[in-house]
């Protein structure tokens, strides 16, 4: 029956043309073996840039623009945009079609943040979006009761389809070389300077000054693979995830592997293989003098869907109108042809833990969190939340891996028990008496650069041309990895004219300065919480913000900017239409009596604009309803005399349905510019003056301890960052008020310095 | 043998070290392991080691060296008390080893050959080496402390503290690395205290630093005053050898502040160096007086500083000033080998003004509010501004040396500021976990913001609001509160502006208006600093029908052009006599311009007192000046002149006028009369209570400041952070509250139309991401009152800990 109505939803999205091939049993084998498939059948193998390398000796010289380490979703997307920007790309990573695209750990994109860093990796023309909306089987806004601000599109993906979508995306690029191979140390140029080993290895923790400054000279020309084939290029961009020294924890302490994480068609080699590669990368990464440190994260235990009774937990499903993450496909959808996924839509259902799962889980005395590396506060293991939290209820969301798979992810119980007792207190959450666990929760520890070494570009401060991505700087989730990417690969493209977001631009720019400045305490994870700006910062308006500063630098097509303005523009235009036409006003009991509840109190029959009334909450919808009753009243009214007025509200009116028509999602962000249009002139007057300290900026050859008044504590922050504007050290955390005071005066000093010598030298001249 | 300092060599493991060295490397590595791994009680082991080291003595006489040196490795503080007991308890017992081993003068080993000890030892060394980020050299400690000092940032800054002009005292305050070094050679006081003034001593004390410094650090006790001379050095080239020496016994050390008397000298000292054998330095007495010494951080700039108070003598002060001046100056001739008889120091220079209190907020020893509040202590003239301003600094109470070192104690507006962002960083976290974390835990609801986030904004609003309401009249304590005299010309103002002042500050004449600028007086009363401003008088014209001030009917003559302008000059004449056109016009605009002055000045006050004159009763329209009460300007109506209206009441033809008087107005006008003297105490005493009145809420508030049961916003900086703060909070609640109301419209309208009932559902809307933005706001300006940032940090951190969250 399911196969049936899977089919039929594939034989529509063929129609649809988003399916070059349909969905059939071997979708049931990529699931599977996908190594031996593609070994077998050239065909059917989406990579289609699958290439190998010259040998050595061979004619044919390993050169790219830019290699990018790691086909996780932040390598993906490095090489997608480098190759956007016009560069070769060469993307290393071992068993390439098991590896790109692979979802390693929940089998959803987006959420609240994450959604709209989605929509922004959309708006850079990024692969993410696209991928994910062809491949997802529930689409949910989450906080659809709240602003527009605060929403986000979340969708459960099918893995496999993810993975496929994912490498036909990547196969599709021009100029981009998938590589099977395992890197196994950097290239670095150290341009006369001699470094031996031990020096590197002894003064490891000493981030002297001095030190720094010298490094600054080294060059990252390429990498070296396992098999001792150099590969050299401009750029290099490291996307390692949690493969650096990686190791698994299982039962509680009882089982430590060194890998990176099981994967889901468990086929340890790979994973042998890139972990041993890895850990070599991070000794070459150590060699480099970063800081380096360590964290955790965790799985939940996998479950099979077939032994799971699901009348017994809470269903929740999709939305009925589902909304996509790709601009393409929001802007093309309007009231009469909504955007409909390709994939059948399927349900998800939450369960609970209770007094006796808690039980179950404080009778194991090993307590992972003791033990290991900071993990994430936000996406805490069972056993913590039930320490931290006891005698309550914990959510177990139970989502599927896929339409086919018979694999359940229960989010919200990643724990590092033994095997035993996982199932134990599996079994004692309603719903999952008799499930069978396929693989049990286990952490993993590994290491990550301190992303203070880094500039706002993502590249290495000390290593000309080498930039990190993803989880190797120390953040957590697909999307994070996905939207780090898109910045190195930008960057790595062309280091000469960077794409640097700033702060007030985006959540990515919120990303990369968050992470330069403050650095990893624990794995980053994007909230709407950590955007000041967010009001005007949105999901919705991504490609407003983003789209033509990517155009402007050459990631973005012409025809995806066309794209973007014109969304712009048809929201301008209703913006205007809501604002100014005088024959929309009317009074807060006319526009109640028209089904807008949420209407302004107006004294003395005051006239209202649409525009005060979305302000004042209500949905443009009912507006828009509103508004063509009212005119199609006054017409029945008043039928002979047409007065310009009259006129003039029809054709207003008329544009408006049509901009519905055209792109509804134009119509709802302007009613949402609107909607916040009081907060948003407000905040703009704070960006104003935190451009005022951004552009200050702070001297790249900076001796913190020339600076008066610096306490010793705030000139190791400062060292360790090196902050580049007076803004970007105020964010650094700790670094005090008074600090901010001293290097003010040292910049606004030397700036006089300067120009006296400067003045100097002209008067010389003269 | 001259002392070098070693510069640090680059080698991170090179040692310099005699050659001749046979000291048993594996002793020292035991010890070095056992100090470093067991933490016990340093002083045992050093006991058991001394016998070691004493043991090793005839073998190498300079190993101790290299105990220090790998000491200094060490160098935490335990380290360095260890190394002193040590060295201690070697001076006792093994002098004449000493001896031998310093034959004439401290000094460093020069064998420069640098040998590579045993393979084990070496190793050690890096490790030592690179775990504590120095590097390896032999050196004397204190050596090694003088260059650690002079790597320090900063220059040592010095200025009169205390106000130029003759007195009693007057306090030089010094403050910075070098402020210690620069107070002694001001003084001489270490150097007469340590070797009672021998002329090899006096030669061994400038030539040696090291044994200074620690002579220093030991004697010269923080913060004790002692007794001192200051003196000067004057070098001179001179033919002859040396002078007799005419030094002294001295005993002018003195633990207490009295004590004996200490004498003039003359001082003479030979320069080390064979080619200066022809120099003298001559001392010179400047005054005598008291010295004292503070340790940094326990200074109030928290650097070490030194305070000489001298006799508050306007030539002393120069005179030690134009010294200071030519110890700054750096000879360039002496690039600094021959220090230790160069009399200057680098980095040494008078300081700006305000230094002092900006490097001690630099150097974290008061926050942003507290160094205000200092600059309004010292500003403060009245009992309330101090009373006020001293709430505000309350550096925490004095137990012990631990309340310096730690962080001063928030004064009572930071510490209220603090609680107010720790509520409002709770309510947001709650906002943040509803937005960010929807359904993750149970617990979290929407309902949540109305039960928590409510309550709590309504609590600090009100706590801030009233707080606010205090403010002004906090401001008026610290600005003084405005008294403005105004009236009709000739009404007696500057006569009663002169009482005020207890001397003539302003001309008085019979001529009407001979006030023509603002004159302004500050003056306490009871205890309140109180401005009175003395304004020209508004003339009033005889026109029929309608009263109103000179200044109004001026204006409308020259608005209206020609036909008024000759009433207003046949006015004046009347008044002032004939004049001529020229200076007529002159003076014209010269009052004109101080009438407007004056209504200027009327409209900023808090007091006006109105001058009416009994003789011509005019009153102000107050009115058409924009003064109004309701704006909490208070106006004291007096009547003066009053004894002439006892003459004029006694004629009973005038009835009439006086009645006129009362009858218009109110009849507990104060009377007046400032020539009697009638009236004044009851005039004073409105005043007073007018002035009371004004500051009322700062005065009963100020006493229970450090109750903190309101926030002291004295500053209009603050002021305008906490109505922003009360600003974003009133848009909270009233979105908030319109969440709640429109709701109720909703279901009104929806029980009106019964058919809509659905709608409801759809319309249960909760803004709560701009009740955020709102708290967001008000939190950043808390934060900005006392300099602190991170509020999404801050907001992460309360919500992990409240909420159970993750997926």
């Amino acid at each position: 029956m399911r196969r049936r109505a899977a089919a039929a939803a594939a034989a529509a999205a063929r129609v649809r043309g988003h399916l070059t091939s349909g969905r059939s049993k071997r979708e049931d084998q990529l699931t599977g073996n996908f190594h031996r498939l593609f070994f077998n059948s050239n065909k059917r193998r989406f990579l289609n840039n699958l290439r190998p390398l010259a040998r050595e000796g061979e004619n044919s010289n390993n050169e790219f623009d830019v290699v990018v380490v790691g086909g996780g979703h932040a390598g993906t997307e490095a090489a997608a945009a480098a190759n956007r920007r016009g560069s070769r790309v060469a993307l290393i990573t071992p068993q390439p079609v098991k590896s790109i695209g692979e979802m390693s750990c929940n089998p959803s994109i987006g959420g609240l943040g994450k959604g709209t860093l989605v929509r922004e990796i959309d708006a850079l023309d990024g692969l993410m979006a696209k991928a994910a909306d062809l491949s997802g089987i529930q689409f949910r806004v989450l906080n659809s009761s709240k602003g527009k601000a605060v929403r986000g599109v979340r969708a459960q993906m099918d893995r496999g389809l993810y993975k496929k979508h994912m490498q036909k995306l990547v196969g599709e690029l021009p100029n981009v070389t998938v590589v099977d191979a395992c890197v196994s140390g950097l290239l670095i140029d150290e341009r006369g300077e001699e470094k031996s080993s031990s020096s590197s290895s002894s003064s490891r923790n000493s981030s002297n000054n001095t030190s720094d400054r010298s490094d600054v000279s080294k060059t990252c020309k390429g990498v070296r693979l396992e098999d001792g084939t150099s590969v050299f290029a401009k750029a290099v961009v490291i996307t390692t995830g949690t493969f650096l020294r990686g190791v698994l924890h299982l039962g509680g302490g009882e089982k430590v592997f060194n890998a990176g994480r099981i994967s889901s068609n468990v086929t340890e080699r790979a994973d042998n293989l890139a972990s041993t590669a890895s850990s070599s990368l991070a000794d070459s990464l150590y060699g480099l003098n970063l800081r380096m440190g360590r964290l955790r994260t965790g799985t939940p235990p996998r479950l099979r869907k077939s032994t799971i009774d699901f009348t017994r937990c809470e269903e929740q499903k999709g939305d009925d109108v589902p909304e996509p993450f790709s601009f393409y496909n929001l802007s093309l959808s309007s009231t009469k042809r909504p955007w409909m996924p390709s994939q059948e839509q399927v349900s998800c259902h939450s369960t609970s833990t209770n007094a006796e799962t808690e039980k179950m889980i404080m009778s194991h005395p090993n307590y992972a969190d003791e033990n290991l590396a900071t993990g994430p506060r936000y996406c805490p293991s069972i056993e913590s939340k039930v320490r931290r939290f006891p005698n309550r209820d914990h959510v177990v969301w139970l989502e599927p891996e896929g339409l086919t798979s018979d694999i359940i992810y229960p989010a919200g119980i990643s724990n590092s028990l033994p095997k035993g007792t996982q199932l134990d207190m599996l079994r004692s959450i309603p719903g999952l008496e008799n499930v069978e666990m396929l693989r049990p929760g286990y952490a993993v520890e590994y290491d990550y650069v301190d992303p203070r070494e880094l500039r706002r570009t993502l590249e290495v401060q000390k290593v000309k041309g080498l930039y990190l991505a993803g989880q190797i700087n120390g953040t957590t989730g697909y999307e994070e990895a996905a939207a780090q990417g898109v910045l190195a690969g930008a960057n790595a493209a062309d280091r000469d004219s960077p794409l640097e977001l700033s702060r007030d631009s985006s959540y990515l720019g919120v990303l990369a300065d968050d992470l330069t400045t403050r650095g990893a305490t624990e794995p980053y994870r994007m909230f709407s919480s950590r955007v000041e700006r967010r009001l005007s910062i949105r999901g919705d308006n991504a490609d407003i913000r983003l789209t033509k500063i990517g155009h402007k630098c050459g990631l973005v097509s012409d025809e995806r900017y066309q794209f973007a303005t014109e969304r712009e523009n048809l929201s301008k235009r209703a913006i205007h239409l809501l604002k100014n036409t005088n024959g929309f006003r009317q009074q807060a009991k006319q526009w109640i009596h028209l089904g807008c509840m949420r209407c302004p109190d107006a004294r003395h029959g005051r006239l209202i604009s649409p525009a005060e009334v979305i302000q004042s909450g209500e949905e443009i919808g009912n507006i828009i309803n509103a508004l063509s009753q009212m005119v199609s009243n006054t017409k029945a009214e008043k039928e002979n005399s047409i007065y310009d007025e009259e006129k003039e509200t029809e054709t207003a009116l008329r544009e408006l349905l049509d901009i519905r028509e055209r792109d509804i999602s134009a119509l709802e962000l302007a009613s949402t510019d609107l909607y916040y249009e009081n907060y948003i002139r407000r905040q703009s007057k704070d960006v104003s003056d935190m451009k005022k300290d951004e552009t200050l900026i702070i001297p790249e050859d900076i001796n913190y301890d020339d600076v008066f008044g610096l306490s010793a504590e705030d000139k190791e922050k400062l060292a360790s960052v090196r902050p580049e504007t007076l803004g970007h050290a105020g964010r650094i955390q700790g670094v005090s008020q008074s600090a901010m005071l001293s290097l003010l005066r040292y910049c606004q000093k030397k700036d006089r310095y300067d120009e006296r010598q400067k003045e100097k030298k002209v008067f010389i001249n003269k | 043998m001259k002392m070098r300092i070693l510069r640090r060599s680059a080698e991170p493991c090179a040692f310099d070290v005699s050659s001749s060295s046979s000291f048993s490397f594996e002793s020292l590595f035991l010890f070095l392991r056992r100090s470093i791994l067991e933490s016990t009680p340093p002083r045992r082991r050093h006991h058991h080691h001394h016998h070691h080291h004493h043991h090793h003595h005839h073998h190498h006489h300079h190993h101790h060296h290299h105990h220090r040196s790998l000491h200094h490795l060490l160098s935490s503080k335990q380290q360095r008390k260890t190394h002193r007991v040590f060295l201690n308890s070697q001076k006792e017992e093994s002098a004449e080893a000493k001896k031998t081993a310093f034959p004439s003068k401290p000094r460093l080993l020069t064998t420069k050959t640098t040998t590579r000890k045993t393979a084990s030892f070496s190793t050690f060394a890096t490790k030592c080496s690179s775990a504590l980020k120095v590097k390896v050299e032999v050196k004397e400690e204190e050596e090694e402390e003088e260059e650690e000092e002079e790597k320090e940032e900063g220059s040592t800054i010095y200025a009169i503290s205390t106000p130029p002009g003759r007195g009693g005292v007057a306090v030089l305050r010094i403050s910075g690395p070098k402020s210690w070094e620069v107070g002694e050679r001001l003084t001489l006081t270490g150097l007469l205290k340590e070797k009672r003034g021998r002329l090899e001593d006096v030669d061994e004390y400038i030539s040696s630093t090291r044994k200074r410094r620690k002579k220093r650090r030991e004697m010269a006790r923080p913060g004790v005053l002692r007794r001192a001379q200051f003196v000067f050095e004057t070098r001179e080239r001179e033919l002859e050898e040396m002078d007799e020496l005419e030094l002294e016994d001295d005993d002018d050390e003195f633990d207490k502040v009295e004590g004996g008397k200490g004498q003039g000298r003359r001082r003479e000292n030979q320069a080390p160096a064979v080619a200066r054998r022809k120099e003298k330095n001559t001392i010179g007495v400047i005054d005598e007086g008291l010295i004292v010494f503070f340790e940094a951080p326990r200074s109030f700039t928290g650097e070490d500083v030194c305070e000489l108070h001298m006799h508050g003598s306007i030539a002393v002060c120069k005179k030690v000033l134009e010294v200071l001046a030519t110890m700054s100056a750096v000879d360039e001739k002496d690039d600094g080998k021959n220090s230790p008889t160069l009399l200057s120091f680098r980095n040494l220079r008078p300081a700006e003004p305000g230094e002092f209190s900006k490097r001690a907020f630099l150097n974290k020893k008061m926050n942003l509010v507290q160094a205000e509040s200092l600059a309004d202590l010292i500003e403060s003239e009245t009992e309330a501004q101090r009373a006020l301003a001293v709430s505000e600094i309350e550096l925490g109470s004095a137990d012990g040396d631990v309340s310096y070192r730690r962080a001063p104690t928030a004064s009572s507006l930071s510490r209220k500021v603090d609680e107010w962002t720790n509520v409002l960083t709770k309510a947001l976290a709650v906002c943040e976990a509803v937005l960010d974390f929807p359904g993750e835990d149970p617990k979290l609801e929407s309902s949540l913001i109305h039960r928590d986030v409510l309550p709590a904004i309504c609590r600090v609003k009100g706590e801030i609001d009233a707080a606010l309401k205090d403010a002004e009249a906090r401001e008026l304590v610290r600005t003084g509160v405005r008294v403005c005299i105004v009236g009709a010309t000739n009404a007696g103002k500057s006569t009663l502006l002169n009482y005020f002042a207890k001397r003539n500050v302003a001309i008085v004449s019979k001529v009407p208006g001979t006030t023509r600028d603002v004159v302004e007086v500050s003056l306490e009363l009871d205890g309140r600093k109180v401005v009175i401003f003395d304004t020209a008088g508004h003339r009033f014209l005889p026109i029929a029908g309608k009263t109103s001030s000179t200044s109004e009917i001026m204006e409308e003559c020259y608005d209206a052009g020609d036909e008024d302008e000759s009433l207003f000059d046949d006015e004046y004449e009347r008044r002032v006599g004939k004049l001529s056109d020229d200076t007529k016009d002159l003076i014209d605009e010269i009052e004109r311009e101080g009438i407007e002055r004056g209504k200027n000045v009327a409209k900023m006050a808090d007091i006006i007192i109105e001058m009416i004159d009994a003789t011509n009763p005019k009153r102000i329209d107050f009115a058409n000046m924009n003064i109004k009460r309701a704006d909490g300007i208070k106006i004291i109506s007096v009547v003066n002149k009053c004894d002439a209206l006892y003459v004029l009441e006694e004629e009973e033809e005038e009835e009439e006028e006086e009645e006129e008087v009362y009858s218009r107005y109110d009849r507990s006008l104060l009377r007046l009369s400032l020539r009697t003297g009638q009236g004044l105490e009851a005039l004073t005493k409105a005043v007073s209570n007018a002035v009371q009145e004004c500051t009322i809420t700062a005065s009963s508030s100020s006493s229970q400041a450090s109750d903190g049961a309101t926030a002291a916003i004295a500053r209009s900086r603050h002021r305008a952070h906490a109505r922003a703060i009360s600003n974003s909070l009133g848009a909270c609640l009233s979105e908030l509250n319109k969440e709640t109301t429109s709701d109720d419209n909703v279901k009104k309208t929806t029980e009106d139309e019964g058919s809509k009932c659905s709608l409801n559902h759809s319309l249960g809307h909760v803004r709560t991401e701009l009740v955020a933005e709102d708290l967001r706001e008000a939190l950043d300006n808390c934060s900005r009152v006392v300099g602190r940032l991170d509020v999404t940090e801050n907001v992460l951190d309360v919500l992990f800990s409240e909420f159970c969250i993750g997926k």
